[in-house]
């Protein structure tokens, strides 16, 4: 009987957490920009392309500059499976790889939002993945049309 | 074989140079270039180990700044043949052995194909450097050609070579300009030694150099000069001695018969020596006593000295040699110290000669009015012994009954008369006019024949 009792609240608590875990993953995702160089709209393959560093200077040909969460945050662990399709390790080996054929500039990492915010707005051509908005003088992208993603 | 000085002094430079230039050739070469190759593989394994350390930070901590700015550096560096990052993996197999498996991850340039467990050779140096992450683990693998250090070889060696030339040249000058600095100035002594040995004084070694070469120089002309002074100073009092030896000889034999003073000279003392045959001559002047009380002893010494110097010169010319005079006696003999068959006719000339200069000079003498002597003469023949006895103021001498007998013939002569013996008269009656005297009572020999000597036979 005893048994039961816990087999219901361990049931109880997957039931009611675990779909609230799921849900904060799974949360949307704001792209900042500064406001030199970046644009103000693109769809959703272009961002990729860009993050992936695939596109290395905007159209007025300043620097991308790419700015993430670190992999160990929640937002950065959703921004890896949402915008870059790789888990973390996978996300760190990509960029590595990239780095040491001297392809691209590997994103700048973050440990808060805040920081990541402030850094888009102070360097030219940054763009940045946040999940949350600041009150802080910074630009979104519209991806898709939407503000979120 | 027997080298100069010059060429010692060369071969020792020169093999001082040469060590110095094997060395710079040799040593100096090698040791730049494991110093170069030691800095070489330590710079590329530090590009190695910094790249790794960008690798780990940038798999641990998310920051890739490190191993970008890492790898930028080497990829520019023009040495680089290529950068891998090696992933090693443990493999599980079926039997649970564990193993490690190394892959290529990437490579720059990635058109490089990559053997993992490539090692250096002589065109390439590999350098490894792990690193361990949670993500990853692996090393980082560097390559660099070793063209650069091929190329420093070379210009090390050629620089080397080029280094040792110039030293050997400059040595060679260096030992040659200082072999012949120090070897000229050393066989100019050489010489001038030589020379100043065979007696040539007059050279003198030009040196200005201060050192112990100019200073040997500089003593070596004061010593020819004191040579030189001295052997001048030699020459002077040899030729002083020289002439007090002359003096000395003519004193000698003016005392001494030649013969006799050559052997005093030679042995310190004469021997005695007996003649069979000489003839012994004796003169006096009558009444020299009386007349002498009459005249001024400095007139009377010149008198003597007037007359004895003429009967020198008439017995010298007779090859007759004084023995002594007393007083105003004069004795000398004919036949000694060299034998001499011819004595006496010698003495019987001599005797004449010396009557005739004593009546010439009382004429002279009458035709001034002063006094003059007679002179008498004694000759007699037979043997004698002749020579020096004592050790002190030598005088040769002569002793035997010839003298005594000599002696008692003049005593027992005439003024103006040479009284001869019988055995005189015997050897030259032939040739000169004698007068038989009769048999005159000598005193310690008793009576004796004596002739008068009147002149040669016309």
């Amino acid at each position: 009987m005893k048994t039961n009792y816990i087999s219901i609240l361990f049931a109880l608590i997957f039931g009611i957490f675990l779909p609230m875990s799921l849900r904060a993953q799974d949360t949307d995702l704001i792209i900042i920009r500064n406001e030199v160089s970046v644009p103000s709209e693109m769809d959703l393959s272009q961002l990729k392309s860009v993050l992936r560093g695939e596109k290395y200077r905007w159209k007025d040909g300043s620097k991308v500059v790419v700015a993430l969460m670190k992999t160990n945050t929640p937002v950065g662990t959703n921004t890896c499976r949402k915008l870059y399709n790789m888990s973390s390790n996978e996300l760190n080996k990509y960029f590595l790889a990239l780095v040491f054929q001297g392809k691209v500039k590997a994103p700048t990492f973050f440990n808060s939002e805040s920081e990541l915010a402030s850094f888009v707005a102070e360097t030219p051509g940054a763009i940045g993945v946040l999940q949350n908005v600041y009150e802080i003088p910074v630009k979104t992208i519209l991806v898709d049309g939407k503000k979120q993603i | 074989m027997v080298f100069n000085v010059q060429t010692k002094i060369l071969m020792t430079v020169l093999s001082v140079v040469l060590m110095f230039a094997f060395f710079i050739l040799f040593y100096f070469p090698a040791r730049q270039e494991r110093y170069l190759l030691d800095n070489y593989n330590k710079e590329i394994e530090n590009f190695a180990k910094t790249v790794a350390l960008g690798v780990k930070i940038a798999l641990t901590e998310q920051n890739f700044e490190g191993v970008e700015t890492a790898i930028d550096f080497v990829r520019m560096d023009s040495r680089l043949q290529f950068v891998s990052l090696i992933q090693s993996d443990s493999i599980h197999d079926d039997n649970a052995n564990v193993h490690i498996e190394r892959t290529v991850f990437k490579t720059f340039p990635d058109s490089v194909q990559v053997d993992v467990n490539v090692e250096s050779d002589e065109h390439f140096i590999v350098k490894r450097a792990h690193f361990f992450t949670p993500m990853m683990n692996g090393e980082i693998m560097l390559s660099f050609s070793t063209t650069e250090i091929v190329k420093s070889k070379k210009q090390i060696r050629l620089t080397s070579v080029f280094a040792s030339l110039v030293v050997f040249l400059i040595g060679l000058s260096i030992g040659y300009w200082l072999s012949r600095k120090i070897s000229i100035p050393v066989l100019a002594l050489r010489d001038a030694a030589n020379k100043v040995g065979e007696g040539d004084l007059t050279q003198w070694v030009k040196n200005k150099s201060r050192d112990e070469i100019g200073e040997l120089s500089k003593a070596f002309n004061n010593m020819v000069k004191d040579i030189s002074t001295a052997r001048q100073e030699v020459e002077q009092r040899t030729q002083e001695l020289r002439v007090e030896k002359k003096k000395s000889d003519e004193l000698l034999l003016n005392i001494l018969p030649s013969e006799t003073a050559e052997e005093l000279k030679r042995t310190g003392k004469a021997k005695t020596k007996h003649y069979d045959s000489v003839s012994v001559l004796f003169t006096d002047f009558k009444d020299f006593t009386s007349i002498a009380e009459k005249m001024d002893p400095n007139d009377l010494v010149a008198e003597l000295h007037y007359c004895f110097s003429a009967f020198d010169r008439i017995i010298k010319k007779h090859d007759i040699e004084k023995i002594k005079t007393i007083g105003d006696s004069y004795m000398c003999v004919a036949g000694l110290p060299l034998k001499n068959e011819l004595h006496p006719i010698n003495i019987a000339n001599a005797a004449i000669e010396i009557r005739e200069f004593m009546q010439m000079h009382k004429i002279d003498k009458q035709a001034k009015g002063e006094d003059s002597f007679d002179i008498r003469i004694g000759i007699h023949t037979g043997e004698v012994v002749a020579g020096i006895v004592g050790e002190n103021k030598f005088a040769y001498d002569i002793w035997g009954n010839t003298v005594n007998t000599a002696s008692r013939l003049e005593s027992n002569s005439e003024p103006g008369k040479i009284n001869i013996s019988e055995t005189l008269y015997q050897l030259i009656h032939d040739k000169y006019d004698c007068v038989l005297r009769g048999k005159i009572s000598v005193k310690g020999i008793g009576e004796i024949p004596m002739y008068f000597l009147e002149g040669i036979k016309n």
